[in-house]
This record gives structure tokens, sequence and C-alpha cells, in this order.
């Protein structure tokens, strides 16, 4: 079963049409890379997903439950609760600065799910833990490296225990170095059969990690398919020369 | 000059601290959550309060506050109508006209405050499900405060000397009876009585001041 449905999305900014009309699915355990130009729309696509882009026209459906249909919104209460089934990690992070990395983690858990401290506090151990950050708990966000940084942000997202996770270019603003430790995290969360969604412009992270590969040109899903499919037996002409571009 | 001497200098003219202090904290506690709800206001959505919001800062802000008091005690009697339930004793006036003019300057700060915190915050307090009274609570506020307090620090040595000007209404504190012993005694060493009181207050608040700063950094 489909957990996210896209049809006909549309999208404009000031009378500039970003997204024209896009279709696509994410099935359970699918891991979508969306690549694609800048100005293409994979961005806005994303933030859409979650409603912090409000769209002009077309359809969203999360895990059976409809969050826009026909460019009309559900309510608030439903909006806020298929937002829930969806984490999302920021190119630039936006850990809370005035938190430590503990109180980013249980603070949203505590104020948005009623979790006691002790139970969050357990849950934060275990996934800082897993993103190998369990010595930096009570260090401020900006004591540590950009790539210290994605990694509580990923653990502070898994802790509402989201189904599907989305990823908007989560190494665009790291060094190569740091970049690698960010997407060994991604990649494991992949192995455990995750949901997720990336944006990004890491064309091996895609071909490695990805179920399928999104295209995005000009606004609308140019071409997908598996990485295998897009990115060796036949991408289009105009993926062929994205690809001549951004693969060095 | 004897000890004794300034030893009632300081009497007389210490005893209108309380009234001083009382305005100091009534002003500082009501102006500050007024003013960050105006704040508030300038940036909600219905149009018609954010004019009003706007309209009353830039009144409160580009007006003197001794004329504000005396337009709220002699003025405000005589609107035609309403006028005689605005009938207020000289230190409620007094009270009235600080905590408005104070608000309009806090509003002000908290506005370049609120500017300072990235839109990013509110996009990931969204996303995990965040209320927006908890977003404003949790995450703006706080942050908002370590850019705002330097200015706020500023704003309430201000307020210590500024709490002078109910002299214009005759209420009685540390600088009318300054004037009062002077007048007296022909003698001006009660000004400088008045002028320590003024620097020792200073100091305490200066002190207190640095240390609810360093509470909100991070």
């Amino acid at each position: 079963m489909a957990m996210i449905q896209v049809n006909g999305l549309k999208k404009s900014f000031d009378g500039l049409q970003v997204l024209k009309g896009v279709n696509f699915s994410v099935d359970a355990g699918d891991v979508i890379a969306i690549i694609g130009p800048s100005g293409s729309g994979k961005s806005t696509l994303l933030r859409s997903l979650i409603g912090l882009e409000t769209i002009d026209g077309g359809s969203i459906t999360v895990d059976g439950a409809s969050f826009v249909a026909d460019g009309v919104y559900t309510d608030a209460r439903s909006m806020r609760a298929i937002t829930l089934k969806m984490g999302m990690v920021f190119q630039n992070f936006n850990l809370f600065p005035h938190y430590t990395v503990r109180k980013n983690c249980v603070k949203p858990l505590m104020m948005v799910k009623n979790v006691p401290e002790a139970e969050a506090n357990a849950l934060c151990d275990k996934l800082l833990a897993k993103v190998g950050l369990s010595d930096k708990a009570e260090q401020y966000p900006s004591h540590l490296s950009g790539g210290q940084q994605q990694r509580v942000a990923i653990a502070r997202a898994l802790m509402l225990n989201p189904e599907i996770m989305l990823f908007d270019e989560p190494t665009s603003a790291l060094d190569p170095q740091l970049t690698g430790e960010v997407l060994s995290v991604i990649k494991q969360m992949a192995q455990e059969h995750m949901t997720m969604v990336v944006v990004t412009h890491e064309i091996s992270f895609a071909r490695d990690v990805a179920s399928r590969i999104i295209f995005m040109d000009g606004g609308t899903v140019a071409q997908e398919g598996t990485p295998k499919q897009l990115l060796e037996e036949s991408p289009s002409p105009r993926l062929a020369e994205f690809l001549g571009q951004v693969v060095r | 000059m004897d000890l004794n001497y300034v030893m009632a200098t300081f009497a007389r003219v210490g005893a209108g601290i309380g009234t001083t202090l009382k305005l100091f904290f009534i002003t500082i506690v009501l102006s500050l959550p007024l003013g960050f709800l105006i704040t508030l206001l300038e940036r909600c959505r219905v149009a018609p309060l954010r004019v009003i919001a706007k309209t009353f800062v830039y009144l409160m802000r580009s007006t003197p506050l001794v004329l504000q008091l005396l337009f709220i005690y002699f003025g405000l009697p005589l609107l035609p109508g309403i006028g005689k339930y605005l009938e207020l004793q000289r230190f409620t006036a007094t009270i009235v006209g600080f905590v408005l003019n104070y608000a309009a300057y806090f509003a002000e700060i908290f506005r370049g405050g609120l500017l300072a915190v990235n839109q990013g915050q509110h996009e990931a307090a969204q996303v995990l499900g965040l209320t927006p009274a908890q977003t404003i609570l949790h995450i703006v506020l706080p942050q908002m405060m370590r850019v705002a307090m330097p200015s706020i620090a500023n704003e309430t040595i201000t307020l210590v000397k500024d709490t002078s000007l109910m002299f214009i209404l005759a209420v009685p504190e540390v600088l009318q009876f300054a004037k009062s012993a002077v007048s007296s005694t022909g003698k001006t060493f009660p000004f400088v009585v008045a002028g320590v009181i003024y620097l020792v207050m200073n100091l305490i608040v200066t002190w207190a001041l640095r240390r609810i700063e360093k509470k909100f950094e991070y």
C-alpha cells in the first residue's frame, strides 16, 4: 500500500509555477531519492508533503489519510496528526540552540505526546547511541560539528517514532568528510526498512541506497525508476546532461 | 557640613525611595508582558489589530513621557461622556502612563528580538508537532530574550531615572523630597543626596540585570 500518494500537485510562488502537476507515490519501506537541478522544485515538493508549503492544487494522501484533496486541506487537527506520521530533517539542521542535545530530543516528545521525562530520556539515550553521539547528550548544538548536529536532528525526528522520514538536502551544508557520517546513519535506517524520501545532490548515495530515484526537472517528474534504470541503463538526454554536471 | 546634617538629609530625601521603587517594580512587572503582547499584535493576521498596535507604539514613542503623564492626569477627565470615569489619583495616573510608555519601548525591543529568531526554528517546531503556543513559549521566547536582554537592561536603567518624572504630578518621591529640602534650607546638598540614591539604586539594578542576562545565555 502506498504510504504517500501525490496527484497533480501544483504550487506557485508569486505567479511563478514551481510545481506543475507532480505525481508520485511512496510505498512502505521505499527509499526515494529525489534529484534534479536547482529550482526544479525538489525541496518545495518535500516541504509540501509535511505542510511547510501550502499547495495550490492537487492531492496528497499519507498512510491512507487525505492531507489535501483537490487543493483543499483537511481540518487542523487531522493535519497535525498526519504531519506527526512524518519526521523531517533540514539542510540547516534547525536544532534548538537554547537546548542541550538531550533537551532537543526529549522536550518535543514530552510536549507533544505527554511522555514522562524518564521514558523520554531512555529513548533519547537509545537514539543518540544509534547515531553515535552518546557522549554529546549534555552539549549545546553550538559546540557540535555540522555532521554531529545533523545526526542529532535525525535522532530528534526519530524520537516521535515517525513512519516516514523526509530529508531536505541533509548534507548540503556539510563538507565531504562530515557528509559521510550523516549518510551512513541514513543508510543504516534504510537497512532497517524505514520509509524515506531524500532530496539530495549525492548521486552515489542515491545509487547505493535508494530503491527508486525521481528526477525532477522544471517542476515535474521528468523520469523515475530504479537507480540501475536511471543511472546506467536508460537515462533521458536531460538526465544524462544533469548527471554529467554533478558527477565529478 | 556635619555628619548629623548628612544623615538627616539622607533620611529626608530617602523618604521618597518607597514610592520610587513601587513605581519601578509595578512598571517592570506590567510593561514587559504588555510589550510582548503588543509585539505579537503587530505581527498578527488581523489587519486592524496590527494598525492599532503600531499606532500605539508610534504615539507612545513620539511624545514626551511627561506630556503623557499630564494628559492622563489632567486631560482624560475632560473627555466628553467618559471623562468622569477616567479621573485617576496622581500615583495611579503615573503608573498608567509609565506602563503604557514602557510597554511601547519593550514592544519595539521584542520586535527586534523576534526578527533574530531564524524562520527554521518555527519550521522545526511545526514538523515536530508543537502547537503555536508551545512554539512561542518554549522555542521563540527564550531565543528572543537572549537577543533582547541587553536592550531591556538599558531601558530598565533608564526607568530608574525616569521615575523622577513623577515630579510633574507632584507625587512625593526622591526628587520631590530633594527639591523641597533645597527650597526650605537654601542648600543644594539634597540634590547630591538624590543623585547618590539613584546611583545606588542603579548599581543594584545593573548587578541584578547582569545575573538575569546570564540565565538567558546558552
